[in-house]
């Protein structure tokens, strides 16, 4: 049986399901019109070209009619190209809010011009392919009012992209820390009582945060302040909105990241645990076995800076690369980016991902469940002590981990009790680990993996293992 | 049809605003019927 997963469910003008490994969206018959005009406007078009926007085609009525019979009568069901992995913002490094920030206002001003607007400006609407931002949500786009000034989701937009931006950016606060604990982003008031006061009268904050904060009202607002506000000359309207557009971009790039360093910045680059030559040889094994197992996607366990996610993506279609740290994350991002590399760079602790979030635990999927079978290879590279030592995942979970994960190969490397880091990280507690050495590892992994090689890196008390499902 | 929340503070300040850029653009049309006229005067000349 095809399983039958909602994707979006909270917007009325239609809703979207995921069946099997198509996505489809049932619009009902009162939204056909705006449909139609939709898919023929040469603005989205020109988005779609650019891979920006995910295309859409109308299933024909029998065929629609036989995957939802109980949709009501007159509605369209439309097919959305799939994006490869879903990822959300609560998994995002600043870079990629602002990609998303930017489409969006990008698609905002494009309409502008076709008389239409976005209802709504979250960054639930964009997915990334590599770094790559794709708007999904079409049904987004409506026709607006020629005569209205006010861009309704501007709110929504300074909740959800702006602010989080904000106060990563003067606050080192991290976005997917943001979204984690505000899935739907930050209300002014919540960003005022963050800042201190010399900041809440800096620009962009005084604007974005503590003017909306002091003009908000103590009580419910009077109803009339939410009514359509109509200006007699369409024109004016427009040159209003334009402005609207410009200077929410003016903001958008005042809270640009800047490009965070953490302790783990330099570690891929000028690593404490190897000489600039045992560097090169674990960069050329590794190479060298993804030459020879030829996967198509590859998953980066605590991929660092990108330095094997680069090497990954000589070999494979597709790379998703994971690490707890949101500044490494952001790195590769901009690396991913610079050298268009197709590798989807992800703020994911291993140890505790992404868990299901939304309505019924639905809406958003766990980070595990995106991902199991989803990968012909797992990269674990100087990674293993950190599970057992710092986050104290037994060995036997690790592998059992990998082997959901991966649907043929897992590369990893063996770090030995005695080893620099492994000691730095143990902090006294020797004792926790003691059943942990060579053996230990090689009959954990030996029991779900075949070992096809190990390379021991010369001078060091490491080794890449290469192993493959049983 | 919108769904979501337009928010208060941030939805009366974009008013505020607004009502600001809308007299603006009165005033940069005067400056344009003015520089045009100006231009016309000296076409005459």
């Amino acid at each position: 049986m095809i399983a039958v997963s909602p994707i979006s469910l909270r917007d009325p003008a239609g809703r979207v399901v995921r069946i099997g490994d198509r996505i489809l969206r049932v619009v009902p018959a009162k939204g056909a019109s705006n449909l139609e005009a939709l898919l023929r406007s040469s603005t989205l078009g020109r988005f779609v070209e650019a891979g920006q926007m995910c295309s859409s085609r109308v299933l024909p009525p029998d065929e629609a009619s036989a995957i939802f019979p109980n949709a009501e009568q007159g509605a369209t069901v439309l097919e959305h190209d799939r994006v490869e992995f879903v990822s959300y913002p609560s998994e995002w490094p600043a870079e990629m809010l602002f990609s998303a920030a930017e489409l969006t206002l990008d698609l905002s001003e494009g309409l502008l011009d076709e008389g239409r607007g976005l209802k709504d400006a979250t960054p639930y609407n964009v997915l990334f392919r590599g770094t790559v931002p794709v708007f999904v949500d079409v049904l987004s786009v409506e026709p607006r009012d020629a005569h209205d000034p006010i861009w309704l989701a501007y709110a929504q937009f300074v909740r959800t992209m702006l602010l989080p931006l904000l106060l990563s950016r003067r606050l080192r606060v991290p976005v997917a820390q943001t979204f984690c604990a505000n899935p739907e982003g930050l209300e002014p008031e919540q960003a005022y009582r963050m800042l201190s006061w010399p900041l809440r009268l800096c620009a962009p904050e005084l604007s974005l945060v503590t003017l909306p904060t002091w003009l908000a009202p103590r009580h419910a607002p009077h109803a009339s302040i939410y009514a359509p506000k109509r200006m007699s000359d369409p024109d004016r309207a427009n040159f209003t909105l334009r402005h609207t557009f410009r200077a929410l971009r003016r903001k958008l790039h005042a809270v640009r990241p800047m490009g965070s360093v953490s302790a783990w910045s330099g570690y891929a680059t000028q690593p404490p645990s190897y000489t600039e030559e045992q560097q090169r040889a674990k960069q050329c094994e590794v190479d060298r076995l993804l030459a020879l197992a030829k996967p198509t996607r590859i998953l980066d366990i605590g991929c660092n800076t990108g330095v094997y996610s680069e090497i990954a993506c000589r070999h494979a279609a597709r790379v998703v690369a994971i690490d707890g740290d949101c500044a490494v994350v952001g790195a590769l991002c901009e690396l991913g980016r610079r050298k268009a590399l197709n590798v989807l760079p992800l703020v994911v602790d291993i140890a505790r991902p992404t868990p299901a979030t939304g309505w019924r635990n639905r809406e958003h999927v766990s980070f595990l469940e995106r991902a199991r079978g989803q990968f012909d290879c797992v990269l674990m590279l100087a990674l293993i002590h950190h599970l057992l030592v710092t986050s104290r995942i037994p060995l036997d979970e690790i592998v059992e981990l990998v082997t959901e994960l991966t649907t043929a190969m897992a590369i990893v490397e063996y770090i030995d009790r005695n080893d620099q880091m492994f000691r730095a990280l143990l902090r006294g507690r020797e004792a926790l680990h003691v059943g942990y050495d060579r053996n230990a590892f090689e009959s954990a992994f030996g029991r779900r993996f075949v070992r096809e090689s190990v390379f021991e890196i010369p001078g060091s008390k490491r080794a890449i293992y290469a192993w493959r499902k049983r | 049809m919108l769904y979501t929340d337009p928010g208060s503070g941030a939805l009366i300040w974009q008013l505020l605003v607004a009502t600001g850029i809308g007299a603006a653009y009165y005033f940069r049309r005067l400056l344009f019927w003015f520089a045009r006229n100006k231009k016309d005067s000296q076409n005459h000349l």
